[in-house]
């Protein structure tokens, strides 16, 4: 049942639970997609066990091992050891042992599908919603309950519309949107909502750069958000699935309908945006920042080590070196994307120019592995986070930004907007 | 006079946006006691975890608890006897994992910006409401919808699915 002048994520409780179902409702319902990774299922574990819980839908599960991968520490190993024993005992078949980051694998995985409910036991789950279902982050008590269940409860959140006209400068990526939006949202100004997105901009914003902007949602407080499936959505599954989508676009819901805020953005007006110490939401354009040095820059994570990130750090990086003594280093996102990008020529392009090219995980970002920070070390990253203290000692700083103003730092070895090495 | 389930503790007051990495940074991340307690507030100055005694409530403003959905957080505040937590509002996923933990979370607009650390208030977790010491006014708070207290009540989400098993 669809009620046409419903949100996009109304209307999908709608149709899932065949009655009209509004925001502000709990329900339960079903989930199509669980996803787990080596650190959250650790914790779980041992409850599940001790419960005598089973595995409800094995194959609607997806395990990953990324963010110790491999592991550094014996402790973490340990941890891995028991995920994978879990993994064998309750014979759960997808198991992807290093092979990227959870939410970039689940944005490749056909089961995930406009109009699907996905959960994952990470907070960035919400980046699955850039093909058009609902997704989002519990924690692992909440994901022991689904795996033993198969359902959870929700309350239906109410919709933000938002809406993505004009054309970018060549330099400004869908992760300058999402900083767009977190400085007018601040950290919580999207909490317990759902935003819902429509891509009107002129050349169309590819799933990498819409992946970015559901991925820092997160950031804002929300507890989903959603692309509209539209013609890049049925593109993109196209190739990731070897057959056309059968789908029919949503129409554009009619002005009065029930959304709690409204926001149009015009991309053209975006300058490259950062992210300064010690918030995800302290969005400044990058030119009115001080030109502090660094010591390290970071392209990886979940928000920032896709094949469109690789492509332009190889092209901002081709036949230069990095800044001498800075520590640059590279993170595909996946195992698939790290072949592609193989494939193109962009890893040695990278290679060459001085960059520490790592195995597709979490790397530095979640400040566990690969890349954490000495005291005083000041970073440039495309990471979610610039928490104090996530990736080291207290007195280290994280600066968050686009990977073409990662890559235009790491020529520099200052913070740099991108426009002052443009063109190359 | 105050009844069994009412106890005198005291405050930890912290301000807005207060984020998982604040209060457990990732380098603690583990399941047992010894990798997660030392962890516990670890993104403050030393002195702040030192104070804290079981029982005692963390007070904060709005958006408490955002960040990551791990509940290694969760672990390290049962091992360090966090008594409850009362903020103007909640990140989501934290809201979720507390309450699935047993931890009593209440809300209240400005408790955060009338209480001062370390002062003594008799709390009550199941009228829901907080005495302070130094002057007797009782403040009432805003409980968990009703669905929840009932998960709160069976002493967390796991406990609640056992008695509820089929
Ligand atoms: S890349 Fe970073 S934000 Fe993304 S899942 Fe890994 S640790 Fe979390």
């Amino acid at each position: 049942m669809t009620i046409c002048t419903q949100p996009l994520l109304e209307s999908l409780f709608s149709a899932r639970l065949a009655r009209p179902v509004r925001a502000g409702e709990v329900v339960q319902t079903p989930v199509d997609l669980v996803m787990a990774h080596d650190a959250t299922l650790s914790l779980l574990i041992e409850d599940f066990e001790r419960l005598g819980q089973t595995v409800r839908m094995p194959e609607r599960v997806m395990v990953t091992c990324d963010h110790f991968a491999p592991p550094a520490r014996i402790d973490w190993a340990n941890l891995q050891r028991d995920v994978l024993a879990f993994v064998r005992r309750h014979g759960v078949p997808d198991l992807r042992m290093y092979q990227g980051i959870c939410h970039q694998l689940l944005l490749e995985d056909p089961r995930l599908l406009p109009g699907t409910v996905t959960v994952g036991a990470d907070s960035h789950t919400l980046l699955a919603g850039a093909v058009g279902g609902f997704a989002t982050g519990l924690g692992a008590t909440d994901i022991l309950a689904i795996l033993a269940t198969g359902e959870t409860w929700f309350q239906v959140p109410a919709s933000v519309q938002v809406v993505l006209t004009g054309t970018r400068k060549p330099w400004v990526m869908g992760r300058d949107v999402a900083f767009h939006l977190l400085r007018h949202f601040g950290e919580d100004g999207a909490a317990y909502r759902a935003l819902e997105l429509w891509d009107d901009t002129g050349d169309g914003l590819s799933m990498d750069a819409r992946a970015a902007i559901t991925c820092m949602a997160t950031e804002m407080g929300a507890k989903a958000a959603l692309f509209a499936p539209d013609a890049v959505t049925v593109e993109y599954l196209r190739l990731r699935d070897g057959k056309a989508p059968e789908l029919p676009l949503p129409p554009r819901p009619p002005a009065d309908t029930a959304y709690v805020e409204a926001l149009a953005v015009d991309v053209g007006t975006l300058d490259s945006l950062i992210a300064c110490p010690f918030s995800p939401a302290n969005v400044h354009p990058v030119r009115e920042v001080e030109p502090v040095p660094l010591d390290e820059v970071y392209i990886g994570s979940c928000a920032g080590g896709r094949l469109e990130d690789l492509a332009l750090a190889a092209r901002m990086l081709s036949g230069k070196q990095v800044a001498r003594g800075l520590k640059v280093i590279a993170v595909p996102s996946s195992v698939r994307v790290m072949g592609q990008a193989m494939t193109a020529g962009y890893l040695q392009t990278l290679l060459d120019a001085g960059v520490c090219v790592s195995n597709p995980s979490c790397g530095a970002c979640g400040g566990i592995d690969k890349g954490v920070l000495a005291s005083g070390d000041r970073a440039l990253m495309t990471s979610t986070r610039n928490f104090r203290g996530r990736l080291g000692p207290r007195d280290s700083e994280v600066y968050l930004a686009s990977t073409a103003t990662c890559a235009a730092s790491a020529l520099t070895g200052r913070l740099t907007a991108p426009e002052e090495v443009w063109p190359c | 006079m105050l009844s069994e389930r009412t106890r005198t503790v005291r405050v930890l007051v912290l301000g807005d946006d207060v984020n998982t990495d604040l209060l457990h940074p990732p380098r603690f991340f583990g399941t047992t006691q010894e990798a997660v307690l030392p962890g516990f507030l670890a993104g403050y100055p030393p002195e702040v975890a030192a104070a804290f005694r079981p029982g005692d409530l963390l007070v904060g403003g709005r958006n408490f608890g955002c960040g990551s959905s791990r509940e290694a957080y969760v672990r390290a505040f049962r091992y360090a006897g966090v008594g409850g937590i009362i903020a103007h509002s909640f990140a989501r996923i934290f809201y979720r994992n507390c309450i699935n933990a047993g931890i009593p979370l209440a809300h209240h607009p400005m408790l955060y910006r009338e209480l001062t650390s370390w002062e003594e208030v008799a709390f009550d977790s199941a009228a829901w409401h907080v005495t302070r010491v130094s002057t007797g006014d009782t403040i009432p708070l805003t409980p968990p919808p009703a669905h929840l207290q009932r998960i709160l009540a069976a002493g967390g989400l796991l406990a609640y699915l056992a008695l509820n098993a089929t």
